[in-house]
């Protein structure tokens, strides 16, 4: 094989892979965004995401509907959600803590339920081939674009227009800025947390059922690898914007692709160094958009993660 | 139906003791309505889960072998979250005591002579590498103010990646037929028994000789005091002239170095070779631990005790109940979500006023 070819088919793999790859990314993001927004963070979507993918599985195994699943696991992410954001409305409760509580809770729980539904297959959830121009088969894998990949990325838009647009997105931010000035305004603070990391929870199963229905598109335990909560650094990183969410989301979902990519080339020494590459961009990543004197720009002023 | 949560006068030491009871009872009673719709008596399952495991010699080991690293890097992140810094990623300072400390050993293999030097050196290899990899998130925050939650996290798959490579690749016994472990230590680079035919290794004393140590630290000196004012008011310990970035990087160095010896510990006793597995998960089941304890060496212990308890219980009841062994990792979860709600209990009285519908709390 040319090293031209090499190249080219690493570039293409590494772009489909960052489209398959990154919607998880994304709708975990999304929703943490929700929830950071308002002024607390749920550190248990990591639990949230891989109950997602275990009842979304199990449900379409169940019914044979993947879209049946994808409402499953955004009905559980919601009651993890709820759950969450209902703990941490009692005083002096660290939103920290309990997150880190339920994210060990939601995966548990989901391994627990979830060994009857290892063997059995599901329907994946359908993918619209852009790639049919080409007739070249890389070409074409890599264009095959999941329909929750295009769903996400128009949930990005609309987040952001509504961040600045509407009535709940600047209720959300007044609350996430500054909880006296909610109260003095007459606004519920514990209430709209409450629907916002309910709200974050949904987008974090929808991600999780995307794992499980589409890519890898198989329910086993090892299904997340810490997207949660690498998902959690990339909020930080995207500013708690959406619109940069979904870049950062396609930036991450091409380096988990780096390390398949490189092997499905042939290189077969030192690759899986390349596994880490997630990783460790994360930690690039939150070394170079942080700043010394802690005052993160955009950060919503309620944050307890500074 | 409405809640009213006033505060407390003075928190009471006895609430403090029940609170944590109270929710393992809780626990209990939602594991057991959990095994009844499974269709296990529940009664039988909690002889399993609780009481077995401390019927036999060899599963009492179990349990203390299991406790022993929990309670060493549970101990290590009491500094840690006292000061209310989030190192979450002790399974990947465990990691690389474990790593660093074999190596020693794989280094040492074969020698002749004197060897009486390649324990120390491994178990200080350990201890030192966990610090290093402690001072990364640690020096980031301090530096640069990257949240250390999400940097201690990341480090965690890259230390696990870094042993898989490892014992893969330089670290792999060249006579092991490929399969991805190291040689065998030699028996100079392993923790002696404490009985003879017996499964219990020194790794249990070093645990609880750290623990020992811990408590002491956290209550007769100066730095103990420290953190412990940081934790309860980071306003006055800013006045009182302690200094942010040094207790930082103490509390992170002291859990690193605490999860990092627990690595060696685990690698030089129980296991004996270096393997792409070498954790359980001990270093988050440790922050279960730690909270369960509230935060206290003397806690701690206690709660290590259970948490390994209902390992081994359940590890019996897969095999004798055909329970599978998540139900532990959920109701090991469930116990922490339930002792964290019970803090509300410690220092709030809780009153229930018919006709309202939502939790008031008077400030």
């Amino acid at each position: 094989m040319s090293g031209d070819l090499g190249l080219g088919t690493v570039l293409l793999a590494v772009l489909g892979g960052a489209i398959r790859v990154s919607t998880p990314f994304l709708f975990v993001s999304l929703g943490e965004t929700i929830t950071e927004r308002s002024g607390r963070i749920n550190l248990g979507l990591e639990g949230t995401l891989v109950f997602g993918a275990m009842s979304a599985y199990a449900t379409a195994v169940l019914t044979g509907s993947p879209w049946a699943g994808v409402a499953v696991a955004g009905l559980a992410g919601a009651a993890f959600g709820l759950l969450h954001g209902f703990i941490c409305r009692f005083p002096r409760v660290n939103d920290v803590a309990i997150g880190i509580a339920l994210m060990l809770f939601g995966s548990g729980l989901a391994f627990f339920l979830g060994k009857p539904f290892i063997q059995p297959s599901a329907p994946p959830l359908p993918a619209i081939p852009f790639g049919f121009w080409s007739d070249q088969p890389q070409v074409q894998a890599a264009l095959r674009v999941n329909v929750l990949f295009l769903a996400g990325a128009a949930l990005a838009l609309f987040l952001w227009w509504a961040f600045r647009n509407t009535k709940a997105g600047l209720i959300l931010r007044v609350v996430g800025d500054s909880a006296e000035a909610a109260r003095a305004m007459g606004y519920d603070v514990d209430r709209v947390r409450l629907l916002a990391t309910a709200l974050g929870g949904v987008l974090a199963g929808i991600g999780g059922a995307y794992l499980s229905l589409y890519y890898p598109g198989s329910w086993n335990e090892g299904i997340s690898s810490g997207q949660g909560l690498m998902a959690v650094a990339l909020v930080i990183f995207a500013r708690w914007n959406p619109l940069a969410c979904f870049g950062a989301a396609l930036l991450f979902g091409g380096a988990g692709a780096l390390g398949p990519a490189l092997q499905s080339v042939g290189i077969s020494q030192g690759y899986y160094l390349f596994y880490a590459a997630p990783y460790i961009l994360t930690l690039a990543l939150l070394i170079a958009t942080s700043s010394p004197d802690r005052a993160l720009s955009g950060a919503p002023g309620e944050l307890s993660l500074k | 139906m409405r809640l009213d949560l006033l505060p407390r006068a003075r928190r009471s030491p006895w609430l403090d003791l029940l609170a944590p009871a109270l929710a393992l009872l809780a626990a209990i009673l939602i594991g057991g309505i959990a095994v009844a719709i499974l269709g296990v008596a529940p009664e039988q399952a909690f002889l399993t889960y609780f009481v077995a495991p401390l019927s036999e010699v060899w599963s009492l080991q179990e349990v203390a072998l299991k406790a022993a690293p929990l309670a060493l890097i549970a101990t290590g992140l009491a500094f840690c979250y006292r000061a209310n810094l989030w190192n979450i990623g002790a399974e990947g300072q465990y990691v690389a005591g474990g790593l660093a400390g074999g190596w020693v050993a794989v280094a040492a293999h074969g020698s002749q002579g004197l060897t009486v030097w390649i324990l120390p050196a491994m178990l200080l290899a350990g201890t030192l590498a966990g610090i290093a990899y402690a001072m990364i998130p640690a020096l980031l925050r301090v530096r640069l103010g990257v949240s250390e939650i999400l940097t201690s996290l990341m480090l965690v798959y890259v230390a696990q990646l870094l042993l898989d490579y490892m014992v893969r690749g330089p670290l792999r016994d060249p006579q092991g037929y490929n399969f991805p472990q190291s040689v065998s230590f030699d028996d100079a680079a392993r923790l002696p028994l404490l009985m003879e035919g017996e499964s219990l290794h020194a790794g249990v004393l070093i645990s609880l000789l750290g623990v020992g140590l811990a408590a002491l630290v956290l209550a007769r000196t100066l730095f103990g005091f420290e953190v412990r004012t940081v934790g309860a008011s980071p306003r006055a310990a800013r006045f009182a002239g302690f200094s942010d970035a040094r207790l930082t990087l103490s509390v992170f160095a002291i859990s690193g170095g605490a999860a990092g010896l627990a690595g060696i510990c685990e690698v030089a006793g129980r296991i004996g070779q270096l393997q792409p597995e070498i954790s359980p998960g001990y270093g988050f089941t440790a922050i279960i631990v730690a909270f369960l304890g509230r935060l206290s060496p003397p806690g701690i212990l206690v709660a290590a005790l259970v948490i390994a308890l209902t390992t081994i219980g359940g590890e019996g009841a897969q095999i004798d109940l055909k329970l599978p062994l998540d139900l532990t990792r959920a109701f090991q979860g469930l116990l922490l979500g339930l002792v964290l709600g019970a803090d509300v209990l410690t220092r709030y009285h809780v009153r229930i006023v018919p006709g309202g519908a939502r939790i008031r709390v008077t400030p």
